[in-house]
């Protein structure tokens, strides 16, 4: 299904990607982290104004909300200067990063070509085919049906990464006492 | 008429209600503290006092907005905006009243009629820790500082009990829309519809979150003038400190409204239902868009005495109860407001299976 966009979808569009573009060009890490919560929020407006309210607000709910202010909370609490990124080692580490970036870049491009390729025309990408703009009722029988092991290994997913940060911490954890029990 | 020009049209009347309360609680709040304290209180401008959120708000316009030498200049700015922001765009999921029919199309009063308007309201007012943590930064003041982390560990916390509470809540109504949770405690035209009778927990437990979301006493932590000086907005002066208050009372004003909506049977008049009030009016010989209208400004009346109340219990619990310890503080959120939570959940699941089997 494709529709033009109005305007103010437009305008959302705008808004997200000057925000985005201020997350890795400004200087300040804070100024970043919050044009981060930005992007999540209007990109969360975005889904609002396709149709597709449940997911507008669970993303504006949780990436807007929540996992952003942790991110300014951090960024906060490391007291970071504005600094410049520079790239360390020499020219063909130089090249290589180029040549990823490109790789990356190439990649990107052409996963949106479809988009593209009628810019001007929102196309409602699988929204509706996925039941997206139904509501929760419709999105949650598709999740605990069709989606069901995905749903379940993204679940798996993260308790193995909250696990893996345990493991890690601890690690270090347990590394000092010995070395403070050998003194 | 089109439905986004009656919500544009509903949208500069939502805006002036909210902006309403605040004069009406600042001279509330002074006088009903110095009620409870046995003192006078603000009773010089105006007739028992009552010109003196005028006189405030033209101090803080007229007063200069100082900006510290060593702040981040744009986020010092941006901070009292992100407060004021929230709790406005919270308010126009809430449903006001009935619905009013014109040429012979209802339109609800509610600004934006959306499916999943309790997420909505919750995902909106989850952004309000972003002024105070931004203000606390930007201010380049150690206190400020302090008061911005303790706000956003504080609203983090009480934010995953209220997730759970609402939990437990969605799987009562059924439905994630706030007005038709509305229409649902209008079923029986009594009291034992309402939520706060169908899961007294969760109405305790919310309430309570409330507080904390809302930074108000006993868990004003992130202000703590005897540890913080003011908190996050201790650099603040003149109208961005304005801001900070005006923000503040929205918050309590769309808190009360949600609670009011999710607890209280919303915008119904107990033991009267929508038509029957409607069909009041129609034998009055009124024309329908009138007495649709009528109805729905009784009800919208409805609310706001229902507002009131959490309004009232707002004051009332500030110059009652003592500040908390911060550590009581995060005790209580993940300790036992949360525990509760899940066992209510728990609980709630059992017996929806038990009645869904029944029935």
């Amino acid at each position: 299904m494709t529709v033009s966009p109005t305007f103010l979808q437009w305008l959302l569009g705008a808004v997200t990607l000057a925000l985005a573009l201020l997350v890795i060009l400004g200087r300040n890490p804070v100024v970043s982290a919050i044009s981060l919560m930005g992007t999540l929020f209007s990109t969360g407006l975005i889904f609002f104004s396709v149709g597709a309210q449940f997911v507008g607000a669970v993303q504006i709910l949780i990436y807007a909300g929540a996992i952003s202010v942790l991110f300014i909370f951090v960024v906060m609490l490391l007291d970071l200067r504005p600094t410049r990124v520079r790239i360390p080692g020499r020219a063909p580490v130089y090249v290589f990063s180029f040549v990823v970036c490109a790789l990356f870049f190439v990649a990107a491009i052409l996963s949106v070509l479809p988009v593209l390729r009628n810019l001007g025309a929102i196309e409602i990408l699988g929204l509706s085919e996925a039941g997206l703009d139904q509501g929760p009722v419709a999105i949650s029988m598709q999740l605990l049906s069709k989606y069901m092991i995905p749903f379940q290994a993204t679940a798996l997913l993260l308790l193995a990464a909250v696990m893996g940060v345990v493991v890690l911490g601890k690690k270090n954890m347990l590394s000092e006492r010995k070395q403070s029990e050998q003194k | 008429m089109s439905q986004l020009l009656w919500s544009s049209l509903l949208v500069p009347v939502l805006c002036a209600f909210l902006l309403t309360w605040i004069p009406v609680m600042l001279i509330v709040e002074r006088r009903a503290a110095a009620w409870m304290q046995r003192r006078s209180g603000p009773n010089r401008v105006g007739p028992w006092g009552l010109m003196q959120p005028m006189s405030d708000a033209i101090k803080m316009i007229f007063k200069e907005a100082n900006i510290p030498r060593k702040a981040h200049r744009i986020l010092f700015v941006l901070a009292p905006a992100l407060a004021v922001l929230p709790p406005f765009l919270a308010m126009i999921v809430i449903p006001l009243g009935g619905s009013v029919n014109i040429n012979g199309q209802e339109y609800a009063l509610q600004a934006f009629n959306v499916n999943v308007g309790l997420l909505f309201y919750l995902a909106i007012t989850s952004l309000h820790v972003y002024s105070v943590l931004t203000a606390g930064w930007a201010s380049n003041n150690k206190f400020s500082l302090m008061g911005g982390l303790r706000a956003s560990s504080q609203m983090i916390s009480y934010e995953i009990a209220i997730g759970i509470c609402i939990v437990s809540l969605v799987m009562t109504y059924g439905t994630l829309d706030l007005r038709e949770i509305v229409k649902l405690q209008e079923a029986g035209a009594g009291l034992p519809a309402w939520g706060f009778a169908l899961q007294p927990i969760v109405f305790i437990v919310l309430w309570v979150c409330t507080f904390a979301e809302t930074n108000r006493l006993p868990f004003d932590l992130p202000e703590g003038e005897s540890e913080l000086v003011a908190g996050y907005h201790t650099e603040y002066s003149g109208m961005t400190f304005g801001m900070f208050m005006l923000g503040e009372y929205a918050a309590m004003v769309a808190a009360s409204a949600f609670l009011a909506t999710l607890f209280l049977g919303g915008y119904n008049i107990p033991f009267v239902s929508e038509e029957a009030l409607r069909q009041v009016f129609l034998d009055q010989g009124l024309h329908l868009t009138l007495a649709s209208a009528a109805t729905a400004l009784l009800q919208f009346a409805c609310l706001i005495l229902k507002i009131c109340f959490f309004m009232w219990v707002f004051v009332w619990v500030r110059w009652t109860l003592p500040r908390f310890r911060y550590d009581q503080l995060m005790d209580l959120g993940w300790k036992i407001l949360l525990p509760i939570g899940v066992a209510n959940v728990i609980g709630t699941m059992i017996v929806t299976y038990f009645l869904k089997r029944g029935g």
